[in-house]
């Protein structure tokens, strides 16, 4: 597996997102950069790279860097107090390379065993499937109607490890602001 | 070793039942798709495929697709 200095990733989104199409040109890009720049951290506009995806050219993420999950955390919070006006931190979306793998967790070998399972899936399909690879959500034609349910399960993982530790050592952010932290992503 | 492998096997088997049992109980009687959701310590390969071999022969049988799922590792705090 490749080796990866220990990030923490927060998606920046417009105010208005995702009702509203901002081009990324829109992005406060200056101060992101004068941001990254006092926490060593590094902004990744529209784009894929090898684990996360940042596919709208709506969003922009910021990964802060830092050598350890104490390290972690204090970038983390120098962003995540950053205000930005007519913008917003999505710090529900904190999946990251290095936490994942400071956590133990494998990314190469989850996607292998994956990938192992799709011949099994597959096999299970019958002819109300809509067939679509790697889609966030099965889609399932509804019998005698033109409907069609789309579903999806998803697990918050080991970030409820990440966030047991951000707040056993920084109590005192958890109290007065992390439950802001909190009613941001209830809002998306 | 082949005993083992069908026991995890069962385990794919039994939940899908389970989950078939509770939605026939709602009446409905034709359950159209199944989402799996595996969370482990860390993710054992050879134990992901038997259990999904299983759901997925369990589903066959009811003609219900699996269309999703999600797999998490858990470690300890």
């Amino acid at each position: 597996m490749q080796v990866v200095t220990p990030t923490v990733l927060i998606y920046l989104v417009p105010t208005a997102y995702p009702t509203e199409v901002t081009n990324l040109f829109d992005f406060p890009l200056s101060k992101l950069s004068a941001l990254a720049g006092s926490c060593e951290a590094q902004i990744i506009p529209a784009g894929v790279n090898r684990y996360f995806k940042c596919n709208h050219s709506r969003t922009a993420a910021v990964i802060a860097k830092g050598v350890n999950a104490s390290s972690q955390i204090n970038q983390f919070l120098v962003i995540a107090k950053s205000q930005l006006e007519g913008f917003r931190w999505r710090s529900d979306i904190i999946a990251t390379n290095g936490v994942y793998a400071s956590a133990g967790v494998n990314i190469d070998a989850k996607m292998t065993a994956i990938a192992s399972i799709q011949s099994s899936v597959r096999s299970t399909h019958h002819k109300h499937v809509v067939d679509i690879p790697n889609g966030f959500g099965g889609l399932c034609r509804v019998p005698g109607t033109d409907q069609i349910i789309v579903s999806s399960t998803d697990s918050v993982g080991s970030k409820t490890e990440f966030i047991r530790q951000l707040v056993l050592r920084v109590p005192k952010y958890f109290e007065e602001e992390y439950f802001l932290v909190v009613s941001k992503l209830q809002q998306v | 070793m082949k005993f083992k492998r069908q026991l995890i096997k069962g385990l794919g088997h039994d939940i899908v039942n389970h989950c078939v049992n509770d939605i026939l109980v709602m009446g409905c009687m034709k359950p159209l798709t199944f989402l799996d959701y595996f969370a482990s310590h860390t993710l054992d390969a050879e134990t992901l495929r038997l259990v999904v071999e299983g759901m997925a022969e369990a589903c066959k049988e009811v003609d219900c697709a699996i269309v999703g799922g999600e797999t998490a590792e858990i470690k300890d705090t």
